[in-house]
């Protein structure tokens, strides 16, 4: 029942370990330490360079000189940062929403229905999420010149939707499963057809894993830098350009200005949508947890 | 004014490759009957269930819905609902909204919608949990919803697929009284599913006794209890000793003889057997505990018929005390007798566990395929 | 009522298109799972499969981008020289170590993140979800920053005086790498673990303390081998990535740290080396997955007792 039903079953962590060892609940003082060495690992240095964006310094390190804005200042002429910005917002847009139509239709040719060869579809759907993306990247590049299609931030899209979509479909199918399945003859006993049942009631339940779907496919897309690497060949996306910026160590201050203006918008966007679709889900009687697991 | 039955079947079959799930059934359910479909796990009852709410399509036979064939309707075309095991609310609706989504998707007006919705609402009495979400209700109180989700479109048949199953045993016999209740105020022919024979004996008007795909028995909860017409039927439906006996003269016109285990002879008054047995053949007497009586000695009275046992076992029950009894041959019997005080003795001597000829019934041994 | 539905229902000629399983078994038609999934495969086929057949038939042929397309062994011989081998050697090295280190801190992570923060479960989970939402590239040019010869920490260090001469370490060595790959393979190694350890139903672990385990017994005979299916899925899950990983080792690996992605990027960028490149790529697929599938292997055998 508790694998069936996953998360949803366990309770949650108040009854965890040490309660139950009869130790105080909540986290002991080593713990928390660790957390604290943990979150510094994953947002320290993001954090860091956030605070020496304003150093008056073109050495990003102590001592600290001085508060200034001039960064940020010489980050607006950066051209090719915004631009490459630009690129990378484009692709990202024009990625998300074919990823989730290819998603919502796998997912649902996959998990509602049995077929022969269901077993291998679905292998080789999910084959792309484990291939290593250096080998996609670089097949990616063989093969577009093999075709005789010129490198671009098209090629760039394509390749993306190929690594991201497979994710939509791993995300909606386990939230199609665990789905009750009487729900959906239920909507059918009750005098919908199969369309209504659709509209009113399985595509309710699934919005909002399908916006955390989009929320992970824009990030992939945006962040990704390996398979945009070698098929934008002479484009700039925004990860392309930080990467060449770091190899050439020319002015970091204001790579480092630019670097934390889309990270503040990023945790911005994503905190919030992660919230909204928080409020959503317990609305409708889901766990987050089971989305985030999910990926 | 209405002269076509709710719901019926005729010889419907259902095979899922080499296994027959549903073998050739036939039965005929009145508007605003109370009807059970009762049986062990696997034997075609909530298969049967689906095929009259339509998730599943008959291989062969006929089904009536309100008079009108309807074995191949798809379920959003057929009049019957169906209140799920698993209650099946929508996660995302309203109580308010669960409710609603029938006469919704019957497109009608708004106005019609929240009487109707307010009726069903008030029939179950959860009117002032119009606005909760489902997972914030109770286990009793979903029921409740599943209930009113599925009265509120006036079906021609309310199907139940063992709805209080996952109730605790209090709140289900509280639910039981409120079911029956509710379906006579609604006035809809309820088919109810269920392996609790006490359940069904309690709610229903009649009761479709189901074994292997087939119905055993089809007749209200009384005759069923009283004259089961299988072993199967007086093995199920109530507690029953069942003793092998051998017939000893079939005679028409005279009361059947069999001869006990003891080698004692007996007439018998009720069976269901005709054309069943032979003389020479064996049978079951079929004795309910509590019309066996304990006694030191056989009193020899031509109405009473009597076994050689010894007490194994004397349990108080409260109300009752239960006796378990060995005969010969292994044979292993129990008796209910009101609780008085006085305690019978384990083990030691032998006793005498004596019956009224009036009270037992006799089954054949071999099996019959039951036509209704 | 629902009966008069009929006529409608009937012209809407797709209602067979969103014909859905009942009971576990197809109805509807045949083709009906293939109209949904023939878009999506396609996609794959075009620019998955298409481009990884043809990064093999690279590997095989002459000369790679110009060839006359004549079979050859000999990218593969030219895949493996001693100079390449030699970064293989130092590449397996760090995403061994890296893997090792990662699962020795994400499994406690995400232990406590599962059982024992209570309130703090969501946003913890959440932070994981928006850590690896972040940009990478950012996240590894903070790296640098921190780590540089002139970094933060040389420079923390040398302005309060605990040294006199930056350490030289710190950056463009194995060290860094692991470092850095640990950092940015967090996630996924700890919500696959958290997932783990959320299936456990705690009223197993209750059980053994109740039968008088003290904590460390309870999770070495009770959780650990109720999330070990998950811990070895953990580590095929974060092992392949990291083994091909290109930014970090491009950007704070140096000579020592270099992997065989940044060579991998030499022979296709700079050298124009296409069929050394496709089978060097080739290889590498190969065997990670081999390793993968080694201790798949390894970790179902000694699973066989301890696994529900």
């Amino acid at each position: 029942m508790v694998a069936v039903r996953g998360l949803n079953m366990t309770s949650p962590s108040s009854v965890g370990f040490w309660t139950l060892t009869r130790r105080r609940r909540g986290t002991s003082a080593v713990e928390s330490v660790f957390l604290v060495i943990m979150a510094g690992l994953l947002f320290g240095p993001i954090v860091l360079l956030a605070a020496f964006s304003f150093n008056d310094s073109s050495i990003i390190g102590f001592p600290f000189r001085g508060f200034t804005l001039d960064w940020y200042r010489e980050a607006m002429d950066e051209s090719a940062a915004w631009e490459s910005l630009r690129a990378s917002l484009t692709i990202a847009i024009m990625v998300t929403p074919v990823c989730l139509f290819l998603g919502i239709l796998s997912a649902f040719g996959l998990s509602r229905f049995r077929f022969r060869f269901r077993g291998a579809v679905s292998s080789f759907i999910f084959l792309s999420l484990v291939i290593p993306w250096l080998l996609i990247g670089v097949s990616g590049l063989i093969f577009f010149s093999a075709v005789e299609v010129r490198l671009s931030l098209w090629t760039v899209g394509a390749m993306h939707v190929v690594i991201a979509f497979p994710l939509v479909t791993a995300l909606l199918s386990a939230q199609l499963v665990r789905l009750d399945p009487h729900i959906h003859e239920a909507s059918l006993d009750l005098g919908a057809t199969e369309r209504e049942t659709l509209r009113h009631v399985i595509v309710p339940l699934l919005l909002p894993t399908i916006g955390a779907s989009a929320v992970f496919v824009f990030s992939w897309s945006f962040n990704n830098f390996i398979v945009s690497f070698f098929t934008a060949g002479f484009d700039n996306t925004f990860p392309i350009w930080v990467f060449s910026s770091l190899r050439q160590a020319g002015d970091l201050p204001i790579v480092n200005a630019i670097a934390t203006l889309v990270s503040f918008v990023q945790i911005i966007l994503i905190v919030g949508i992660w919230q909204l679709l928080r409020i959503r889900l317990e609305r409708r009687g889901h766990d987050i947890r089971d989305v985030v697991a999910g990926a | 004014m209405i002269d076509h039955a709710a719901l019926e079947l005729i010889n419907i079959t259902k095979r899922f490759g080499s296994i027959v799930a549903v073998d050739s059934i036939s039965l005929r359910v009145e508007q605003g009957e109370f009807f059970s479909l009762l049986g062990p796990s696997g034997c075609g009852k909530s298969t049967t269930l689906r095929m009259i709410a339509g998730f599943e399509t008959p291989s062969s036979g006929q089904l009536y819905l309100d008079g009108q064939e309807g074995s191949e309707l798809p379920p959003f075309r057929r009049s019957t609902n169906l209140v799920f095991q698993s209650y099946a609310l929508f996660p995302h609706l309203s109580v308010r909204d669960n409710v609603a989504y029938g006469p919704k998707r019957a497109r009608k007006s708004k106005r019609d919608i929240a009487r109707l919705v307010e009726d069903a609402l008030r029939t179950v009495k959860m009117m002032e949990y119009a606005d909760r979400l489902p997972k914030a209700l109770s286990g009793g109180q979903r029921q409740r919803v599943a209930l009113a989700r599925g009265i509120v479109n006036r079906p021609a048949v309310l199907l139940l697929d063992e709805p209080l199953g996952a109730l605790d045993l209090k709140l289900r016999r509280e639910m039981q009284i409120e079911l029956k209740q509710i379906q006579r105020e609604v006035g809809i022919c309820f088919v109810y599913v269920t392996h609790d024979q006490e359940e069904a004996l309690t709610l229903s008007d009649r009761i479709a006794v189901m074994n292997g795909g087939r119905i055993e028995q089809l007749g209200t909860p009384e005759e069923i209890y009283r004259h089961p017409r299988t072993r199967f039927c007086a093995d199920f439906i109530g507690e029953a000793n069942l003793i092998e006996v051998t017939v000893d003269q079939v005679d028409s016109g005279r009361p059947l003889q069999v001869v006990l285990p003891g080698g004692e002879s007996m007439r018998v008054l009720s069976h269901s057997c005709d054309g069943f047995v032979e003389a020479g053949e064996s049978a079951t007497l079929v004795v309910r505990p509590q019309h066996l009586i304990l006694q030191p000695d056989r009193s020899v009275h031509a109405e009473m018929a009597g076994l050689k046992v010894r007490m194994d076992n004397s349990i108080f029950q409260g109300s009752v005390v239960r006796s378990e009894l060995s005969g010969v041959d292994g044979l292993r019997l129990s008796a209910l007798s009101v609780d008085s005080a006085q305690v019978n003795p384990v083990g030691g001597h032998p006793q005498w566990a004596t019956w009224s000829i009036h009270n037992c019934h006799l089954v054949a041994n071999k099996e019959r395929r039951t036509k209704p | 009522m629902n009966i008069n539905r009929e006529v409608e229902s009937l012209a809407e000629p797709d209602e067979a298109a969103l014909e859905i399983v009942y009971s576990g078994r197809p109805r509807g038609r045949r083709w009906v799972p293939h109209a949904f999934l023939a878009t999506p495969v396609g996609v794959l086929l075009t620019f998955f499969a298409g481009p990884l057949i043809v990064l093999a038939m690279y590997s095989f042929q002459e000369r790679g981008r110009s060839g006359d397309g004549s079979f050859t062994l000999s990218n593969y011989r030219a895949a493996v020289e001693p100079s390449i081998l030699e970064v293989a050697g130092s590449t397996f090295l760090i995403a061994t170590l890296s893997m090792l280190v990662l699962l020795a801190l994400a499994y406690p992570l995400a232990y406590i993140i599962a059982m024992k923060v209570g309130k703090w479960e969501i946003p913890l989970l959440l932070a994981l979800a928006l850590s690896d939402e972040l940009n990478p590239l950012i996240r590894i040019f903070g790296w640098r920053t921190i780590l540089a010869r002139n970094g933060l920490v040389n420079s923390t260090l040398d302005w309060i005086g605990l040294i006199d001469k930056p350490m030289d370490w710190l950056l463009f060595t194995k060290f860094s790498v692991v470092l850095v790959l640990t950092a940015s393979w967090m996630p996924y190694a700890v919500i696959p673990l958290y997932a783990a350890m959320k299936t456990i139903d705690p009223r197993v672990v209750e059980a053994s303390s109740d039968l008088g385990a003290g904590w460390f017994t309870t999770f070495r005979t009770v959780v650990f081998p109720l999330t070990a299916t998950g811990f070895v899925a953990t580590m095929v899950i974060v092992f392949i990535p990291i083994v091909s990983d290109f930014a970090a080792p491009g950007l704070v690996g140096g000579t020592s740290g270099r992997m065989l992605a940044s060579v991998i990027e030499d022979l296709f960028t700079r050298r124009g080396e296409w069929g050394v490149g496709s089978a060097l790529t080739f290889l590498l697929l190969v065997v990670s997955g081999f390793v993968v599938y080694l201790s798949h292997r390894i970790a179902n055998i000694k699973n066989l007792d301890t696994s529900t």
